[in-house]
């Protein structure tokens, strides 16, 4: 690995990175295929991204990320689907050819995603613009296109963007002990 | 189209767009932690301490594999790697000496094909790795014992200016590195054990050049002033000197040659290296190996010395064959001749210092006590002879090689660069100076001119022998008849036959032949050096004396003796050999002091001390030696001043050869402590002689 790199890698500012890169690991682990492997935390799976990159395993190039958080991330959202998809194809081993059955998984994600979608709604039903904005972002809208779009003040979209992000948590957990339900 | 996207993909959308926010907002991003049950300051901890292995691990094994890699362009690092077992089986660095390049081993793994997995098991092996550390010497690498490091970086052997240059300040931190690293165990982590592994190459370990610096740059150094609080008494400065240099070798696992002259001190300037070795726990333990003949005399000055360091002394039929004994004494003193009966007894551990006294002893490189010196593993040899070139060059090289092996090339090659057949062409040799300036760092040779500053004028030798098992019996035979004979006698009865005895038992004392003078009239000086153990020492002194090329009085007042040592002295040495008794006619007698005189070199005189002892001028001579001990003290004193008188222009050495426990001890004792009363040489008329003092000698048994 190149010497600069390795520099950058050491002058990351790690205790800043490690909660928020933690953060995102609890958001992506609430949908579908994204999933906590057994035994492991958020955290773990952050340090796991991070030991990769420093090994090589995963080669960062800051010519071409330049964001370390960002190509952190991507790291995290790979091992979490690969854990996902490691475990299902694990059991799929286990259950003999002719008995397996042909499905779609994309279908029961999709329809597991909607049936989260349709959740999260009901919980901020009563609040317009939390409703709006949230709306707008799940169509991948950027807080400047949604000031452009509804004459919202930016501020006021991120203000709400925020909101909204505190009221996740809270949805989230119960949208978790549906999931465990289920 | 963003309307076609899938409800996942929206949903990870909102993800994205919330992470980006607790990207903006540490605070936002330890609620969502908090929000799981989670400590977000925990998982910081945590995370940290993880990064903290990780970096050491991962940067550890890219830079070693980067290290690795870019060397493998210009040497090998020889793999063995078993297939079947899927392991690293050795790992070694490949040199070709010949042609002094690295090279690819066939059939070894080439470094930069090492694929991840196996680098991995290298570390794995690194880990088991222990360190050795060692000084590269000229020929070897000699290993440095672990638990002394801190010892030789504080003693300034590292950060000397002369060696920084060999010596880089990289090696000289690698080397405190290395000491602050290792576990109790003298093991490596694994991430440690690595480093050390990659870079001891870079480091080319800790280099040194035996020549690097010279005696004077030794002591003006000021490094090596410390001196021994177990060692008891003062040194003459040159004799500090000879220390700082001994301290030196030892410090840097030189062999090195003490080749003083006779009377300079040696065996003080070691006894003292010894006690600051052992107070400072440096080299774990000492053989001395001497001359037999000299083995009472170590004993006593050890005790004269160093009082607190009791040698152990490896001698005699009673001996232990035990390694274990041996190992845990400090200080062991053995024979050549007991050496070569138990070789391989001493050969089982590794000696921290092995001193050789009399090393001209062991000076034939085809003799078999040679062989055996050479094959008892030791730190540091250091040989002491006062004759360190006694025939011809080669008697240099022998001890050099005995010190230091290679030092001065094969025997071979160096015979064929310095000696000629002709001895003028050798001397004319162009390298010969070269030579002297390669010996000079390993061998320290003050002659007495040298240091005649600091040396007094007259150096008093007083050399305990121990009688051999024959003379043992004869003397203690002797003994016991006088005690019973004098049993039940009056006290004037006892005077007039004390004397009579006494008599006879300094004659054994000067040779066992005595009793059977025509056995003394016809034995060859090899019969009379075996059978003896002073004629043995004396010998040996006379062997030093003529190497020198100067003259020597010897003091016998038995006739038989005089013949006999002027019939084989002149035979063995070659040379005339003058004599002074009552048989010689006084006007004959000047004439004989003037023909020694003027005798080029070399020369023997054997005087009685009666005769010869009194109103002669015999200057020529700077060795005197009483080799039968008179019972007036004074008498001896007289015949030291033929040589030590005005007119002497050399420092004048006086052997007085004695035998521990008989009537020669008595007498040697009462000589010392006349002249530790009076302060100088005893009076003249001092001749007081009593009968307790004979029946004190009497008490005396060699047994």
């Amino acid at each position: 690995m190149d010497e600069s790199i390795h520099n950058l890698l050491k002058g990351a500012k790690w205790e800043e990175l490690i909660p928020k890169l933690t953060a995102y690991a609890v958001y992506l682990c609430t949908i579908p295929p994204y999933s906590l492997p057994g035994g492991k935390q958020y955290e773990d799976i952050v340090m796991d991204a991070i030991e990769k990159v420093f090994k090589g395993e995963r080669q960062w190039d800051p010519l071409k990320n330049l964001d370390l958080s960002c190509y952190l991330k991507s790291v995290i959202k790979s091992l979490l689907s690969n854990e996902k998809r490691s475990k299902a194809a694990a059991i799929m081993k286990m259950i003999p050819e002719d008995l397996q059955v042909q499905h779609d998984d994309n279908t029961i994600e999709e329809l597991y995603c909607r049936e989260v979608d349709k959740y999260i709604i009901s919980c901020l039903e009563g609040d317009a613009a939390l409703l709006l904005v949230y709306k707008a972002i799940k169509d991948g809208q950027s807080p400047k296109q949604i000031s452009e779009e509804y004459g919202l003040d930016i501020r006021n979209v991120r203000n709400i963007q925020k909101r909204l992000s505190r009221k996740l948590p809270e949805v989230l957990s119960q949208l978790q002990n549906v999931k465990n339900h289920d | 189209m963003i309307n076609n996207k899938t409800y996942k993909d929206k949903l990870a959308a909102l993800l994205e767009s919330f992470s980006e926010l607790t990207d903006q907002d540490l605070d936002a991003a330890k609620e969502v932690i908090f929000a799981t049950g989670k400590d977000p300051d925990a998982i910081v901890r945590k995370g940290l301490n993880r990064l903290e292995q990780i970096k050491k691990m991962y940067f550890a094994l890219k830079t070693d594999i980067a290290f690795l890699v870019k060397n493998a362009e210009t040497k090998t690092i020889s793999l063995s790697y078993d297939a079947a077992i899927g392991d690293i089986m050795d790992i070694d660095e490949v040199y070709e000496a010949e042609s002094g390049n690295y090279k690819w081993e066939t059939g070894d793994l080439k470094i930069r094909e090492l694929p991840v997995d196996l680098m991995y098991k290298i570390m794995m092996a690194a880990n088991h790795a222990l360190p050795e550390p060692g000084i590269r010497q000229r020929n070897k690498i000699v290993p440095v014992d672990i638990s002394h490091m801190d010892y030789l970086i504080h003693a300034g052997y590292f950060i000397h200016e002369n060696l920084l240059h060999p010596l880089s300040e990289d090696s000289v931190a690698f080397a405190v590195q290395l000491k602050s690293n290792l576990t109790k165990e003298n093991t490596l982590p694994l991430k440690r054990a690595l480093d050390y592994f990659v870079t001891r190459g870079a480091n080319n370990l800790l280099t040194f050049e035996p020549e690097a610096l010279s005696i004077s740059q030794i002591t003006e150094s000021g490094l090596y002033t410390e001196e021994s609080t177990l060692f008891k008494r003062k040194l003459y400065p040159y004799q500090k000197e000879g220390l700082q240099w001994l301290q030196y070798c030892c410090i840097n696992r030189i062999g090195g040659i003490l080749g003083d002259d006779m009377g300079l001190g040696k065996t003080a300037q070691t006894i003292a290296l010894i006690a600051w070795l052992i107070e400072k726990d440096i080299l774990e333990n000492v053989l001395i190996i001497l001359p037999s003949t000299l083995m009472e005399n170590w004993k006593r000055e050890f005790a004269f010395f160093t009082p607190s360091i009791k040698p152990y002394v490896h001698h005699g039929s009673q001996r232990t064959g035990s390694k274990f004994t041996l190992a845990k004494e400090k200080v062991v003193i053995t024979s050549y001749s007991i050496l070569m009966n138990d070789r391989y007894l001493f050969a089982q551990q590794t000696w921290g210092l092995l001193l050789m006294d009399e090393a001209s002893l062991v000076k034939n490189p085809d003799a078999e006590r040679r062989k055996a010196l050479t094959e008892i593993p030791a730190h540091v040899r250091i040989a002491m002879s006062g004759t360190p070139v006694e025939n011809s060059l080669m008697d240099l090289w022998s001890l050099a090689d005995l010190v230091n092996p290679g030092y001065l090339d094969t025997r071979q090659n160096f015979a064929k660069k310095y000696i000629s057949k002709d001895l003028t062409a050798t001397l004319n040799n162009t390298g010969i100076s070269e030579l002297r300036d390669t010996v000079s760092r390993i061998m320290l040779r003050r002659k007495k001119e040298e240091v005649l500053d600091s040396l007094p004028e007259r150096i008093d030798i007083h050399q305990v022998l121990e009688l051999n098992p024959a003379e043992t019996n004869l003397y203690e035979g002797q003994r016991i008849q006088v005690l019973s004979q004098l049993k039940g006698m009056t006290e004037t009865m006892m005077s007039i036959n004390v004397l009579k005895q006494i008599q006879l038992m300094r004659q054994y004392t000067t040779h066992p032949f005595m009793k059977e003078p025509e056995k003394l009239a016809t034995a060859s000086f090899g019969a009379l050096r075996d059978s003896s153990v002073k004629f043995s020492r004396m010998a040996q002194l006379l062997d030093e004396i003529k190497e020198r090329n100067e003259k020597v009085l010897i003091f016998t007042e038995y006739l038989h003796m005089i013949d006999a040592l002027k019939r084989t002295l002149s035979f063995h040495y070659n040379c005339k050999v003058y004599t002074i008794d009552g048989r010689v006619a006084i006007a004959q007698r000047q004439e004989n002091i003037d023909l020694f005189s003027a005798q080029d070199g070399f020369s023997i005189m054997v005087l009685n001390p009666r005769s010869g002892g009194m109103g002669l001028n015999i200057t020529a001579a700077s060795h005197v030696i009483h080799y039968t001990r008179q019972w007036n003290p004074a008498l001896e004193e007289q015949a030291s001043a033929r040589a030590y008188r005005n007119g002497q222009t050399k420092a004048v050495n006086i052997y007085y050869l004695y035998y521990a426990d008989t009537i020669e001890e008595v007498i040697d004792n009462r000589l010392r402590d006349k002249k530790q009363l009076s302060g100088e040489v005893i009076s003249n008329t001092d001749t007081r002689q009593n009968m307790a003092f004979y029946l004190d000698a009497l008490e005396k048994s060699p047994l």
